[in-house]
């Protein structure tokens, strides 16, 4: 889905490339803008300011969100991380900055932003660079010399598959789309920064009062007048080519024109209240002398940005400013119902869970090495508990703060799989300690949120879209959404844990850990057992559910597949380990290799099949996916051969460790074999 | 009689020592051993089939690895036989009747795992009656359409009517679609004055003009031959094609012809004074109602090109009687063992579109929600009774 949105996002700014052979230089650096020299800045924002600015409902994507969100997904594109720190050292919210490129462009383009990985880009824009490192950040103002060449050869590299870009190029194409998205944000409240000479248009003096330069809103809020001064042109024989009817006709195109830039995020709640699309600055232009809507609300919106955008050199002007603006389009969000979660949104990106469970995780993990240095040291080994609990309580307020603001089941993207599937597994760890009581699941669960955390992190910021997106059709039912995906999620979670823990039994083995402590592997065994079953029941209903909405949305209930195929692979692999155990045919350790096999099978399934990009599941996020995939199936690898070499060297089991007793609670058919290898 | 209580041992070789040639099978079908087999090569044949998807359409990779008894396998270009899924699927619930239903000791503590067997052998049951018996394809209407009948995505069939009457015969392409290229079959009946040859079958063909041919292609008739192309990813856009011969049955000569599955009409061949039409099509199916459709919506959520919703609106007509209907993502009407899903749309300019509905018959539909039900209520009964004794051993573990 994320390559869905990603795919239209890109599309639309490639095609505003090609549309614009040679882009417009944004006037700020054509021109030249008073206040341009940074001594003469003028202050920064009032807390209170971005504050509101943070809370302005707009709608990006099909949906309405916080302007926030919108300043933090945009940031995150060109500069790879949410905040950014001028060069006076100040860290400054997304919102903040979004409101320097809005309102004080000249400020905004001297703010190095714009994160250039490879060098190589710069050198074959012809942008200089000396002194600088290799992967290094820049303004725009110092990307400006080689701009043209920019989009010249992200034009020419738009046309090579994806796939077949060198990394220089895929940059290049990159930092040309943050470069014109940078050049759109700048040039979008350009229209509300002046007024617009009507001196041209017959009785211009009565329509606007004696306003000499009305603002935008003040002529749209004329529009009637000014369609009767050009009616009336015409039909006293000064037609279209009239003066008074050119004159109009040519203040119509300068209103055009100075909104061009003026078209995201839709920033005005739409007339009627039927209307799901809101409005763009540009879009009311175009539509309010030809379109009957009414305009009323909008220009009410407008007027307000243009107080806003002429108060900008003065902080508490600008505060006062924002506040009315505020308050209009909360009022107007509000009456269509669409402002509720806005809020709350806010302060789910301001609170941070994910990263600061990834804290907790990692706190978790530090401790957890501490505890084998000091085993004995009971507040080390609470201290690892408490802090991966705490890793736990975030990860699930996080995700359940995100189903209240979506009105959505938990896992609706392959970004939310990260998280869901991370929360279960630290989860499942927290139960199988509470039940256990051994260290071994809260550390290896310490392990387990540090990665998932990490990698949530850099699926976020490497995709670098809204993470709530819309659902496309199919998706569309939150009934099959709670069970389906999130049964087969949590399936994959306590695959995937298990798999892990089965690292701690394999590894102490290998390395001659914990040598004749049988209750250890008995213990740690136990667990990926319990855990493999556990999963095994998830997996196999959460696979059926799968069928059954498949039955129930394209009429078949298995159809091959790769994602389903992904999901009965684990199934499979479950069914052949126990059976396989219970028939003898594996022991602890065997079923603990085992186990690590299910995780390699799991992570195929859950991304693997995703990479080859076939079937009606290849939704999700792919490119650089394939590195990361590899180098955990090489690490498995590893653990699996060490294990491997391990098993056929060692003395077998009964010497080192004694071996958990025949599993015969579990009855079945088949007699054991004689001599069960594992 | 849990063999898995048994240690192994004299005593279980003597046992199997025992026990008569039918025993023995018995045994082995119902082993641990042979479900661990069966469960390894489907989870192998799962994975093949998945990455072959990548370079082949999905319908051959179904033919070849889901759908057959045997699969042969290119490692590094040598052919290595392998079952095919469907045996394994039989060899599987052969190993859970005998071992997971008859041999399985019947105790409290194996009921979750009775439960589940049950509903796994549903499940495969449910897989069988839908494969063998259940009739899928499409029906695709422009919006003020009606129709009553729909047509496969990927099956072919010919058909024989005489002009001017209502009667048809269907061959089914069972019968020549996997014919050898070298190959032909012929096909009678006692009304038709002739017999009809089908051969030379290309699965994805394009008729063209005989002066294109090239050496080795098949013959040209009436000036045209049939190339074959590569097939398609996708493989219901493959067209078949194929050449016949009426060789009227009273002498004369015979007359041969093209079919191509794309063709506008028919091939209309006169003999005795009567008039045949041949055709070459996808296999259709009737329904016992009339499906027209009203309006077919796109909806997108706003400011988006991202689709949010598509909907046909329709009117089903039986008897006489319509009720309009409206078919959704996600909400199909079903209706007299049919079921018509939102499959599809094309827009045809002017504020026009087509819908396609893919249909569905499947005796089976409900079985594997039943399936899942029995299923998951075995795998909680059995796990969560392991679990509880497994938390009360630990207490008691840690009480002494």
């Amino acid at each position: 889905m994320n390559n869905v949105r990603r795919a239209v996002s890109v599309v639309a700014l490639a095609a505003a490339l090609a549309a614009a052979a040679a882009p417009p230089v944004p006037s700020v650096l054509a021109q030249g803008v008073p206040g341009a020299d940074p001594a003469r800045a003028p202050a920064s924002w009032t807390p209170r300011t971005v504050e509101l600015a943070a809370l302005l409902p707009v709608q990006e994507g099909g949906r309405v969100k916080p302007l926030s969100t919108f300043a933090g997904f945009a940031l995150l594109r060109m500069n790879g991380r949410r905040t950014y720190t001028t060069a006076a050292g100040e860290r400054l919210t997304p919102t903040h900055w979004l409101l320097d490129c809005l309102l004080r462009p000249e400020r905004a383009v001297r703010e190095r932003v714009f994160l250039v990985e490879n060098d190589g880009v710069l050198d074959a824009a012809g942008i200089p660079h000396e002194g600088r490192g290799r992967r290094d950040r820049y303004s725009y103002e110092e990307l400006a010399p080689g701009r043209s060449e920019v989009f010249r050869r992200a034009r020419e590299y738009d046309r090579i598959e994806a796939r077949d870009r060198t990394p220089v190029q895929a940059q290049m194409l990159r930092l040309a789309l943050n470069m014109r998205e940078f050049e759109t944000l700048i040039g979008s409240l350009e229209f509300a920064r002046h007024g617009y000479d009507v001196s041209a248009v017959p009785g211009a003096d009565a329509i606007f009062e004696g306003v000499a330069r009305p603002g935008l809103a003040d002529i749209l809020a004329r529009r009637e007048a000014l369609r009767e001064v050009a009616l009336r042109e015409r039909a006293g024989g000064g037609g279209p080519g009239g003066a008074g009817g050119e004159a109009v006709t040519n203040l119509l195109g300068t209103l055009v024109e100075a909104t061009a830039e003026a078209r995201a995020p839709a920033i005005l709640p739409p007339g009627p209240a039927g209307d799901r699309e809101w409005m763009t600055v540009h879009g009311v232009v175009e539509r309010a002398f030809t379109a009957p809507d009414d305009v009323g609300p909008a220009l009410r919106v407008i007027a307000a940005l243009e107080s806003l955008a002429r108060a900008a050199a003065d902080p508490a002007a600008a505060e006062a400013a924002m506040e009315r603006l505020h308050a209009e389009l909360v009022s107007q969000a509000s009456a269509r119902g669409e402002y509720a979660r806005v809020p709350l949104e806010v302060r789910y990106y301001r609170w941070d869970f994910f990263h600061r469970a990834l804290m907790a995780f990692v706190a978790a993990f530090l401790l957890a090495g501490l505890t084998w240095l000091w085993p004995a040291n009971r507040w080390l080994a609470r201290g690892v508990l408490g802090a991966a609990a705490v890793g736990f309580v975030l990860v699930t307020a996080g995700v359940v703060v995100r189903c209240v603001i979506r009105g959505r089941p938990p896992v609706t993207t392959l970004y939310e799989t990260i998280l869901f599937v991370t929360g279960v597994a630290v989860g499942a760890a927290l139960f199988t300690e509470y039940v256990n009581r051994r260290r071994v699941a809260i550390a290896v669960a310490a392990v387990f949120g540090t990665v998932g955390m990490f990698l949530a992190g850099k699926f976020e910021t490497h995709e670098a879209v809204d993470t709530m997106p819309n659902l496309i059709a199919v998706l569309d039912t939150n009934f099959w959404l709670a069970t389906h995906v999130t049964t087969i999620n949590i399936g994959y979670a306590a695959v995937l844990f298990s798999g892990a823990v089965a690292h701690a039994y394999i590894l102490a083995r290998v390395f001659g850990l914990r040598r004749g402590d049988v209750d250890f592997f008995r213990s740690t065994a136990r667990m990926v057992y319990g855990l493999q079953a556990f999963g095994l029941v998830f997996s196999l209903v959460g696979t059926i559910l799968g069928g059954i909405w498949a039955n129930d949305s394209w009429g078949r209930f298995w159809g091959w597949d790769p994602k389903e195929n992904g999901a009965l692979m684990i199934c499979l692999w479950g069914l052949i380990l126990l059976h396989a155990r219970l028939g003898g045919y594996l022991h602890d350790f065997g079923f603990c290799m085992g186990a690590v096999f299910g995780g390699m099978i799991t992570a195929f399934s859950w991304w693997g099949v995703n990479l080859l990009g076939i079937g009606l599941h290849s939704y999700g996020f792919t490119s650089g996916a394939m590195f990361g995939l590899l180098v955990f199936y090489g690490i498995e690898g590893l653990v699996m051969l060490a294990g491997g070499i391990h098993r056929m060297v060692a003395p077998g089991p009964g010497t080192a460790a004694a071996p958990l007793p025949a599993p015969a609670p579990e009855p079945g058919p088949g007699a054991p074999p004689a001599a069960a290898g594992s | 009689m849990s063999d898995a209580a048994l240690p192994p041992g004299p005593s279980g070789a003597r046992a199997r020592a025992r026990r008569s040639p039918a025993q023995a099978a018995f045994a082995l079908l119902g082993s641990y051993g042979f479900a661990v087999v069966v469960l390894s090569f489907l989870l192998l044949l799962t994975f093949l089939g998945t990455l072959a998807q990548a370079e082949t359409s999905l319908f051959e990779v179904q033919r070849k690895y889901f759908e057959s008894l045997f699969v042969m396998h290119d490692v590094l270009g040598v052919p290595v036989p392998l079952p095919g899924v469907y045996l394994l699927l039989v060899a599987l619930s052969v190993n859970l009747v005998c071992g997971g239903i008859l041999r399985i000791r019947k105790s409290g503590a194996t009921v979750g795992v009775l439960v589940t067997h049950v509903g796994v052998l549903m499940l495969l049951g449910g897989g069988l009656v839908e494969y063998h018996a259940s009739t899928k394809g499409h029906m695709t209407l422009v919006e003020g359409e009606s129709s009553d009948e729909y047509q496969s995505f990927f099956e072919w069939e010919i058909t024989v009517a005489e002009a001017g009457t209502t009667r048809e015969w269907v061959l089914p392409g069972a019968r020549w679609y996997d014919l050898r290229a070298d190959a032909t079959a012929r096909f009678t009946s006692p009304e038709w004055p002739f017999d009809l040859d089908v051969g030379s079958v290309v699965r994805n063909a394009a008729v063209l003009p005989a002066a294109e041919r090239r050496e080795g292609e098949p013959v040209a008739v009436s000036g045209h031959f049939l190339r074959s192309l590569p097939r398609q990813k996708e493989a219901e856009r493959d067209v078949a094609a194929c050449y016949v011969r009426l060789s009227p049955r009273g002498g004369g000569a015979a007359v041969d012809g093209i079919l191509h599955g794309n063709q506008a009409a028919p091939l209309a061949v006169t003999l005795a004074d009567r008039t045949w039409h041949v055709d070459l099509h996808k296999r259709r199916w009737p329904v016992p109602f009339t499906i027209r459709l009203d309006d077919f919506r796109r909806v997108l959520h706003p400011g988006t090109t991202m689709p949010a919703s598509f909907e046909s609106d329709v009117e089903k007509i039986e008897d006489g009687v319509g009720q309009k209907i409206r078919i959704s993502m996600n909400r199909p009407l079903r209706h007299r063992g049919y079921t018509f899903f939102q499959s599809s749309f094309q827009e045809l300019g002017g504020g026009r579109y087509a819908s396609t509905f893919s249909v569905v018959r499947n005796p089976a539909d409900p079985v594997p929600l039943y399936a899942c039900i029995v299923m998951a209520a075995g795998l909680v009964l059995h796990f969560t009774r392991r679990l509880v004794r497994h938390v009360r051993d630990n207490a008691g573990r840690r009480a002494a």
